[in-house]
């Protein structure tokens, strides 16, 4: 900078973003979620031609742009395929740290399904263990009906620890 | 939220984007919104290619693609209004997240320097406004001024 | 430029104001699948992406991340770009580019907007500079308000000129399926509705909608071998502003004039009413409308008034313009400047319907306008 420019000490202005919005689910993401706040029942969705089922669902295959319409229920149990703990806090955080979330498959599901962890110590936590959703008490109809995954409690799983084929 | 019923209940999921931004001005502008808050004045720089003036001040000329010059030249606060419009309507503020309700009409200014920009007018009777009519920046004393373009309160209408 | 190339597949959806059946993506599945069958062709046919919208109008970043499923976009190449309010047509040229380069034989390119999920004058804000704009920016209301009366003034035109031209396009609208605002309008029904600014009301502004909207882009080759009625796209044009130009004076020369000059000349264009058979523009309002006639010199100076009294640019007029209904009818701010081209090139095929031009059209153009006075222009022909 010139000497035009000395002794101009660079203003820095905070701001927000604070801006309201409304995402439809849609028919299919609909039923998604009025099926977990109602029933407390996990549905996928099945292409038939590439035979994988999506959780949650969708209305066209990724690999084959197929249409899909074919439901499945899934349950409610599924495997550990990754996790992560958080130690920071941040106001779009659904809790307050320290917790834990992770990415687990459900039984019949072929894809992950990212959710939160549960009544279990950062210790616990195995690549591969087997989970139960908890479901909320007051259901509203979002993903968050599902409070989180928790350690199947022994002699009480009965999935299987495979994919959906 | 749903609507419709039964099978066909359509959900959605509300929420409110809420992101901090810190955002640097960098040193033209910096310095024009010290000008304000300490002096109390508008100023701008030039473009040494096409001469226009830069308001607010930046560090090239976006037209010619050369860089401004580092001087600076206080603009007079009086001018006239291009145009304006009443808000009649709050708006959604999203550096807020709630409704803005503007009680003053924004103009289109052009200033007697030949810079234009959007500021308030005081005249908020609009069978007083009219496009033409002169008008001079109304800056709020030194202690309250915060270096930010509401270190003017508004333009008031002056009288021919 | 290395390939000519031809729209090959033209989609949309039915655009409204309310769609909760639909998810973003899912929207934008409805026009990807119309193109596709338009074009009589399967995903796997095509070689690149493009897709679109106004991100912050529904807080969604990254969009072309998450939208891949419903557009079909799985290990492609592509990008996503967004122009304000020349989104739509910004993904129809970046296409043209694809398909021009050599790089690629076949383009698809999809804009969409679920406006109705967000808050429109937020993100209209938001999208002014956030260090010197967004305090007092509420919308270009006042510019547009002030260009009507300077037109008025310079001109002798009257409200009711910028009100035909809003029955015209209401008159349009309620002939194309996939319109938004189908209303059966009166002149007095304009002439009566809320004043926003003088001389602009509630009627003269266009709408909030959702809806989406796909072309298919294909190289010369290629285009002729599968499409028995590919529409030519001859030339284009892009020219923008400073940002200056919303919060502040327009400059003297708009960049409708600087583009119209540029692309008439390259393609010997010197009577645009007889050299163009029909025009699909992007008007924000029906003054805007009015006022572009000339910018675009589809008349003389002064004259764009006389247009709408002769009933010259109606859809069985000399010189058409915007008988889809136009942007008044119509507005999903990412897919509005690509349903310009869309709804040229269907005039181009003789494709539109129930809104099809009563003219032989061999020439079309559609232009494209967003903040910053940004224009763009394209021209479409039945054979080069």
């Amino acid at each position: 900078m010139g000497e035009g420019m000395n002794g101009t000490e660079p203003l820095v202005f905070p701001t927000r973003l604070l801006i309201p919005y409304t995402n439809y689910a849609g028919r299919v993401g609909s039923r998604f979620l009025r099926e977990i706040r109602d029933h407390k029942r996990i549905m996928g969705m099945r292409c038939p031609q590439c035979e994988r089922v999506y959780v949650p669902p969708r209305s066209t295959c990724y690999a084959c742009f197929g249409q899909l319409d074919q439901w499945v229920e899934v349950g409610s149990t599924g495997t550990l395929v990754s996790f992560t703990e958080v130690h920071y806090g941040e106001r779009f955080h659904p809790v307050a740290p320290p917790f834990m979330y992770g990415i687990v498959k459900l039984d019949g599901a072929d894809t992950g399904l990212l959710h939160l962890l549960g009544e279990m110590d950062a210790g616990e936590v195995e690549i591969g263990m087997r989970l139960e959703a908890v479901f909320a008490q007051e259901r509203k109809g979002s993903i968050l009906d599902i409070e989180y995954f928790r350690p199947v409690a022994a002699g009480g799983d009965r999935g299987r620890s495979g994919g959906g084929r | 939220m749903g609507e419709g019923n039964g099978s066909e209940e359509l959900l959605a999921v509300s929420y409110t984007l809420d992101l901090p931004f810190r955002y640097a001005a960098g040193p033209f502008l910096s310095r024009f919104y010290r000008e304000l808050k300490e002096k109390g004045r508008l100023v701008a720089n030039t473009c040494p290619q096409c001469g226009r003036l830069l308001f607010p001040p930046m560090i090239v000329c976006g037209r010619c693609h050369v860089r401004a010059t580092e001087e600076f030249v206080e603009l007079s606060a009086t001018g006239t209004v291009l145009d304006y419009t009443v808000v009649l309507q709050p708006i959604q503020d999203p550096t807020t997240g709630k409704m803005r309700e503007e009680r003053y009409p924004h103009a289109t200014i052009l200033l007697d320097d030949g810079v234009s920009f959007t500021h308030r007018l005081k005249e908020t009777d609009l069978a007083k406004l009219r496009a033409g009519m002169r008008v001079e920046g109304v800056f709020r004393d030194q202690g309250e001024r915060q270096g930010h373009m509401t270190d003017i309160l508004y333009f008031r209408t002056v009288e021919d | 430029m290395a390939n000519r190339v031809a729209i090959v597949g033209v989609g949309q959806t039915h655009h409204t104001a309310h769609r909760p059946d639909v998810n973003q993506v899912e929207l934008m599945n409805e026009a990807v699948r119309a193109a596709l069958r338009d074009a009589d062709l399967s995903i796997k046919d095509v070689d690149a992406f493009l897709m679109g919208n106004m991100e912050l109008f529904e807080g969604s970043y990254l969009v072309d991340m998450w939208a891949v499923d419903g557009i079909g976009s799985y290990m492609k190449p592509g990008a996503k770009i967004t122009s304000g309010g020349t989104t739509g047509a910004s993904l129809a040229i970046a296409a043209f580019e694809y398909a021009a380069s050599g790089l690629f034989d076949i383009v698809l390119a999809v804009g969409f907007e679920k406006q109705e999920e967000g808050n429109t004058q937020a993100g209209i804000v938001a999208g002014s500079d956030p260090l010197w704009g967004r305090w007092i920016f509420t919308s270009s209301l006042g510019i547009f308000a002030r260009t009507a009366l300077e037109y008025m003034r310079r001109t002798g035109a009257r409200e009711e000129h910028a009100a035909m031209l809003r029955v015209k396009a209401d008159r349009c609208a309620c002939r194309n399926p996939y319109a938004h605002l189908k209303l059966n309008l009166t002149m007095e029904d304009v002439l009566n509705s809320r004043m926003l600014v003088y001389p602009l009301r509630f009627l003269d502004m266009c709408p909030v909608s959702n809806g989406a909207c796909a072309l298919i882009v294909a190289s010369e080759a290629v285009a002729r071998r599968i499409s028995d009625k590919p529409v030519w796209v001859a030339d284009w044009v892009t020219v923008h502003d400073l940002e200056g130009s919303l919060m502040g004076a327009m400059p003297d020369v708009r960049t409708h004039e600087i583009a119209a000059a540029e692309l008439y000349k390259r393609n010997q264009i010197t009577d645009v009413r007889r050299d163009i058979d029909v025009a699909e523009i992007y008007e924000p309002s029906s003054w805007g409308e009015l006022e572009w006639y000339e910018l675009y010199h589809f008349c003389e100076r002064g004259e764009a008034w006389k247009l709408a009294e002769k009933g010259t640019t109606d859809m069985e007029g000399e010189f058409p313009v915007n008988p889809s209904g136009g942007v008044v009818s119509t507005n999903p701010i990412g897919a509005t400047a690509m349903i310009r081209i869309a709804e040229a090139a269907l005039q181009v095929r003789g494709d539109a319907g129930t809104h099809q031009v009563t003219r032989e059209v061999r020439t079309a153009l559609a232009t494209g306008w967003g903040g910053s006075d940004w224009t763009t222009m394209v021209l479409l022909k039945k054979s080069l």
